[in-house]
């Protein structure tokens, strides 16, 4: 193509870029309205998880609720309360004297 | 032809520029009214309604949730097949055709509610019928996990979502929260648009609350309450448990309870927070209070002795008497006044008093006076105002003629256990914004100290004498711990008329564990117990029960005979006798009767308090007593081995370190 040829096609490149610049706004436009209604969509799904999220969480904490625990265990289970006799005290003094007793021992037979 | 050409496009020309100006004009130059009809077409306000806040316990368990439900309603003018309408709704929602259709029916009503507070599943399911006419709203609905847990502490809703009873009454703006209104653009079907980048979907929410109250602990509490009730055939039981230090509410309950998911269910008696809202006239444990204050005034030792009459003595026209006819006592200490609960030594300790001084020192300990709690419709209590006629005087003495509420006792036994200082009591530990996410926390609120330091010590070391062997509050006792406290069993005031009911007590225990450095200060109360009624048969045990499990839960370790070594002499000789194994493990808890004979506090057989004494004045005061004292040190008096207020040892001598 000749400069002659092309000079004289010049303005209609000008006016294709015009109109190639207007539809890609108007493209770009449309594209954000479908994402924004894809937003839309996302942000009801989200809350929708959301609340049945909290909704579990509500049935965890009816299912966890000591009545209920407690019953499950003393009748499913046929546990009984715990009584403050039933529990082993280790304490750290005595740990300290066995451990003596021990070492004593260990030191002897070394010998 | 070509001129024909010319003049049409021209013509198009002109009228594409006219078409143009006007765009523009349109589009560019202001006009208030095209705005406005702009706006009104494409904008829309949304208002968001705010999720109402959690509560919590101290552990994050929860309490209180809010969940999104939806409400069913009808413009019954445009359905179009009613009675179709009506069945699919009727099976949907389990109702009755005729009721869903009776709704529906009348074509001229533009709004009627169907049914409220659909689950989601529910309500999405109508959803896809596509009925026209039918429409929802979304609403939140509160939702009580553990049902009658913390019940009347924590109060219900109205229909509308306000509160109605207890916290959600208290803090029902932070709780609500604010709704949000927000202005979005719509499309042509009404979609919201988004708007620089944000769409206004999420809902506000209210505060968080997280309480003091573990929820644990409560549970525990309303079971042994129930089987007190249950146990001594009792109209309710109430009991309260604080932190020591803080007064902080670790438990609160009244029993029988209610499922706070049905409050309209319970009549108004099970729905109220009795801690806070019944004030009753507390009987004996109310002898610690005016001993304390006598106390503090300096009008009282708990060596100081009172004759007390043989258990009768007349007060003006009337005759005061011990609980029972068999107390025929002599000369009391005032410890054992306390220990033993004498109606006749109290009211000669309140003589000595005088009744300005007593009503103050019950006023100062927070009697007759709102404590100021975050709990809504609290009682103040009664302390009638001066003057008082000498039966009066003797009445309040031993907790009869003055009320208070539960709440008031135990607060008040925390001022005693925590080294003398009177808190205010709190249930919000923190509440955080919801929005921001601040925590704005709750501290501890001193209202005034009551006792000095000492003076609280000898306090503490009379009130273990009342759950030693021979006191009124044996049953109280928890091996491995020593436990303070005070037995009270007072009559039932006539609601209807004068006097009191005949056979109807209100027995109560109020104390703290461990005595030596007092975790929890527990008040319960037995109302009209008809199998038993003395504080010390009905309260002391439940008391008891409610301590060890309290103790066991946060860890705090008994006294271990294992542990002895460490232990003073006395105590080491007294357990090593019985104690012969050598296995390291299990280690055994001293039982509470070997407490009783460790903590033992003979008649007059106290250290006396001789803190900030010289050597003279030291001397001067234990003169006529059979003790030797050895001196460490020079100066006033710092410390005293053992303490103040203990058991003298059996070899009778006590070290005094002066600075």
């Amino acid at each position: 193509m000749s400069s002659e040829s092309f000079r004289q096609l010049k303005p209609f490149f000008s006016i294709l870029i015009i109109i190639a610049t207007l539809f890609s706004i108007v493209f770009l436009q449309m594209e954000e309205r479908r994402m924004g209604y894809s937003v839309l969509k996302l942000t009801r799904e989200h809350k929708k998880v959301w609340e049945e999220k909290r909704v579990k969480e509500i049935a965890l904490a009816k299912v966890t609720r000591p009545q209920l625990l407690d019953s499950v265990a003393q009748q499913k289970f046929t546990l009984k309360k715990v009584q403050a006799n039933q529990i082993i005290h280790l304490s750290g003094a005595m740990s300290e004297s066995v451990e003596k007793v021990v070492n004593k021992g260990l030191v002897k037979k070394d010998l | 032809m070509k001129s024909r050409i010319v003049v049409i496009f021209v013509g198009i020309l002109v009228l594409w520029s006219m078409l143009v100006l006007r765009a523009a004009y349109l589009q560019f130059l202001p006009n208030d009214r095209l705005n406005a009809l702009q706006n009104r077409q494409f904008q829309t306000k949304v208002t968001l309604q705010a999720r109402r806040g959690a509560i919590v316990d101290r552990n994050g368990r929860d309490l209180a949730m809010s969940t999104a439900a939806y409400s069913l309603y009808a413009d019954p003018k445009i359905i179009e097949n009613k009675r179709v309408a009506a069945r699919k709704l009727a099976k949907a929602l389990n109702m009755s055709v005729d009721a869903v259709y009776g709704k529906i029916k009348d074509g001229n009503r533009r709004f009627v509610w169907i049914q409220r507070m659909l689950e989601q599943n529910k309500a999405d399911e109508i959803k896809a019928w596509d009925i026209r006419g039918l429409s929802f709203v979304e609403e939140w609905r509160r939702v009580y996990p553990n049902e009658t847990l913390l019940a009347q502490t924590l109060g219900f809703l109205g229909s509308e979502g306000q509160g109605l009873e207890g916290l959600e009454l208290g803090f029902n703006q932070a709780l609500a929260g604010n709704q949000k209104k927000v202005s979005v653009k719509r499309d042509a079907r009404g979609r919201p648009l988004i708007h620089d980048g944000l769409l206004f979907t999420e809902n506000p929410e209210g505060d968080e609350l997280r309480l003091t109250v573990d929820s644990e602990l409560q549970y525990r509490l309303e079971s042994e309450l129930v089987n007190a009730v249950e146990t001594f055939e009792a109209d309710h039981a109430v009991g309260v448990i604080l932190d020591a230090k803080t007064s902080a509410v670790l438990a609160l309950a009244s029993a029988p309870s209610f499922d706070v998911n049905k409050p309209g269910k319970a009549t108004a008696e099970y729905r109220r927070n009795k801690i806070v809202t019944d004030a009753f006239e507390p009987g004996s444990t109310m002898k610690t209070f005016v001993i304390a204050a006598a106390l503090r005034d300096g009008l009282i030792k708990p060596s100081t002795k009172f004759y007390c009459e043989k258990g009768s003595y007349k007060v003006g026209d009337r005759i005061i008497r011990e609980a029972e006819s068999k107390e025929k006592f002599e000369d009391l200490t005032v410890s054992e006044i306390l220990a033993l609960s004498s109606n006749v030594g109290t009211t000669k300790i309140a003589f000595k008093m005088g009744a300005d001084n007593l009503r103050q020192g019950l006023l100062d300990f927070g009697f007759g006076t709102r404590l100021g709690v975050d709990l809504p419709g609290e009682a103040r209590g009664m302390v009638q105002a001066l003057p008082w006629r000498p039966h009066l005087l003797s009445n309040i003495s031993f907790g009869h003629g003055i009320s208070a509420t539960p709440l008031q006792i135990a607060n008040a036994f925390a001022a005693i256990a925590n080294g003398g200082v009177l808190n205010t009591p709190y249930i919000l530990q923190a509440k955080r914004d919801a929005e921001t996410g601040v925590l704005t926390e709750t501290a501890a609120k001193p209202i005034r100290r009551v006792l000095s330091a000492e003076q609280a010590a000898q306090m503490r070391a009379m009130l273990v004498g009342v759950t030693t062997q021979g006191g009124t509050g044996g049953n109280a006792r928890v091996d491995g711990f020593m436990v303070g406290g005070k037995t009270g069993t007072a009559q039932k005031v006539n609601p209807t008329g004068r006097g009191y009911l005949k056979g109807m007590y209100v027995s109560s225990f109020g104390g703290f564990i461990p005595a030596n450095d007092p975790k929890f200060v527990i008040y319960v109360a037995v109302d009209s117990p008809r199998k038993a009624y003395y504080g010390a048969k009905v309260a002391a045990p439940l008391f008891s029960r409610v301590a060890s499990y309290a103790v066991r839960k946060e860890g705090i370790a008994p006294l271990l005979r294992a542990e002895l070594s460490s232990a003073d002499p006395k105590l080491k000789r007294l357990v090593a006798a019985d104690f012969k194994s050598t296995k390291p493990v299990p280690k055994e808890v001293i039982t509470a009767a070997e407490l009783d004979r460790l903590t033992e506090v003979p008649t007059g057989e106290a250290v006396p308090n001789l803190m900030n004494l010289t050597t003279r004045e030291v001397l001067r005061r234990i003169n006529g007593q059979d003790l030797r004292v050895k001196f460490v040190g020079q100066g006033l008096v710092s410390e005293v081995v053992p303490g103040v207020g203990a058991a003298i040892p059996d070899d009778k001598e006590i070290t005094v370190i002066l600075k």
